[in-house]
């Protein structure tokens, strides 16, 4: 009897496993259809056919960049000094700290600005998209936007990915900026090292090729949480929960994959010796 | 006093839907759905709350393909018809939705301007489309609300607005899902009397959800009832003849505003 129990729960527990696969292999499905559709809306933009409202293209864009800056600035001042401190008190002992600015400056510009700044804009811009698509969804202008013969992923999608994916990278810059800023600072005040050295030190360790990664890594990261937040706006359902529902699961999956992604960047720069 | 039109008079059919079947997944919503639209008729879907009028709305408009069937515009059959053809069929219809679907950032003259800016009326500068946009909202009474947003007016008010960006590119099939729900006794007899006005003046094919009884005798020429329990049409024909000669219980209590026999439900 117990074992027939057993069994059967194994077969129930093995009909989940298969259910959860199915489902997932819908949702990849949508992520296929969505992007296509995306492909397909980008090519008419180049042929100067897509239809999108340029007002709000612009404001995605200053929603997305120059209102961003002040959290932007903050969180990478403070990571790009913890990485400072952090570092000065484990050189210390080897007596090697003015390597303090190679470590702070390559996990700056190579990693940190870049992963730090897409989670900030998955929190922020990321769940904003969401929010807006799903709450248009609910109120039925997505609809609406389809019966004047508009397709939503041109209108609504399109501007979006495409205002994140250009703006993120300039926001990576400014972070590297900040995020040096705030090694210098707490570098040249914990430790016995002079400005001039600090500085030196930085520019000898920043090749080129760290800034090409880390700004590579950045746009993939903004067309990625520009993706998700959109994806979740438009699959949203219509009950009072779904805006809710849709920005969580954008922001999730958003920093999740800027995560994925950035492992990824890290195994090819390994693999190919950048 | 507003006649009541047979639609009987112009013979063309204007839209027809055959053995159309409606399910959300694996739920059926409806089927054996097969009625046909005189061209300028006022035709009515009636049914209880739930029995999937406006998911027949979403199946006519091109939002949603029915789950079998087919809605046939002229010869065409929009849901076996290419992409072009489809656009091409869509470009003539005014939608107003249930929830009136206004753009919420945009104010009420930009939400009518908006189809007309979308279409390609790009012979008409901005100048011309915001002074039709005008016309459009006096005609529902909306001049003084003009550049107010859609979360700063009532939901009466959304709705004529909604109407009147329906409206905006003279289109020849007006679908209106509860256009008159949320209204009062006054503004909804003004709205019976536009769209009989406007239909008399465009010859536009009207296709409309309503519970609003006062309202779909003064305006219905023809209809269908779909029925919950069933999930098929129980009835078919102006809402006025169906009074008379319906037997069904359920239309005749609809009609009648009466508890059916046997029925206990609370709803
Ligand atoms: N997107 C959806 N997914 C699943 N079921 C739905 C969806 N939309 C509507 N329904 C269900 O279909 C039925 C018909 O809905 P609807 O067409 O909106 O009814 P009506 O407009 O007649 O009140 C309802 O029972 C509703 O719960
Ligand atoms: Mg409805």
């Amino acid at each position: 009897m117990s074992l027939y129990s057993s069994s059967r729960e194994r077969v129930l527990a093995l009909a989940a496993i298969g259910k959860g696969a199915l489902s997932r292999f819908a949702a990849v499905k949508e992520v296929a259809t969505l992007l296509g559709e995306l492909i397909i809306a980008t090519f008419a933009l180049f042929r100067g056919r897509a239809r999108f409202d340029r007002a709000d293209t612009w404001a995605v864009v200053q929603a997305s960049g120059a209102s961003a800056l002040g959290v932007v600035a903050l969180v990478n001042l403070l990571v790009g000094s913890i990485l400072a401190f952090v570092g000065a008190i484990q050189l210390q002992k080897f007596g090697a700290e003015m390597f303090v600015a190679d470590l702070v400056s390559i996990a700056t510009v190579r990693e940190m600005a870049a992963v730090i700044t897409a989670v900030v804009l998955s929190g922020r811009t990321g769940a904003a998209f969401a929010a807006r698509i799903a709450t248009m969804q609910g109120n039925e202008e997505v609809d609406a936007l389809k019966t004047m013969g508009v397709s939503p992923v041109e209108y609504l999608v399109l501007p979006r990915v495409l205002a994140l994916t250009l703006m993120t990278p300039l926001l990576y810059v400014f972070a590297c900026g900040v995020g040096l800023l705030g090694g210098w600072v707490v570098a040249v005040g914990t430790l016995d090292l002079s400005n001039a050295l600090y500085w030196d030190r930085t520019a000898e360790a920043l090749a080129g090729r760290h800034f090409v990664l880390g700004a590579l890594k950045s746009l993939c990261f903004g067309a990625l949480v520009a993706f998700a937040g959109c994806f979740y706006g438009l699959r949203a359902g219509r009950n009072a929960a779904a805006v809710g529902e849709a920005t969580t699961s954008a922001v999730v999956s958003g920093i999740v994959g800027v995560i994925i992604v950035d492992a990824v960047f890290a195994l090819c720069a390994f693999a190919l010796d950048v | 006093m507003n006649d009541i039109k047979t639609g009987s008079e112009t013979k063309e059919t204007a839209v027809e839907i055959k053995d159309l079947r409606m399910s959300y997944g694996k739920k059926l919503i409806q089927e054996n759905i097969n009625f046909q639209v005189a061209k300028g008729s006022i035709f009515i879907i009636m049914g209880g709350s739930g029995c999937g009028k406006s998911t027949l709305l979403k199946h006519m408009i091109g939002l949603l393909p029915p789950a079998a069937g087919q809605v046939l515009y002229g010869e065409t059959d929009y849901w076996a018809a290419e992409v072009e053809k489809q656009d091409e069929i869509r470009r003539h219809f005014g939608v107003l939705f249930q929830g009136s679907a206004l753009f919420s950032t945009l104010t009420l003259t930009e939400n009518v301007t908006m189809p007309m800016k979308l279409n390609g009326d790009a012979k008409k500068s901005d100048a011309e489309r915001r002074d039709r946009a005008h016309e459009l909202l006096d005609m529902v009474s909306l001049s003084h609300a003009k550049d107010l947003l859609p979360n700063e007016i009532s939901g009466g008010m959304k709705k004529r607005a909604a109407l009147a960006r329906a409206l905006a590119l003279d289109p020849e099939f007006l679908f209106l899902d509860e256009p008159s729900a949320g209204l009062d006794p006054i503004s909804s007899r003004k709205l019976d009397d536009l769209i009989l006005e406007l239909r008399d003046r465009t010859r536009a094919t009207v296709l409309v959800v309503t519970h609003e009884l006062p309202s779909l005798f003064a305006i219905g020429d023809d209809g269908i009832f779909l029925d919950a329990q069933s999930k098929q049409p129980i009835a078919r024909g102006a809402p006025k003849a169906l009074l008379e000669t319906c037997e069904h219980p359920f239309v005749q209590a609809f009609l009648n505003r009466e508890v059916p026999d046997g029925d206990e439900s609370n709803e």
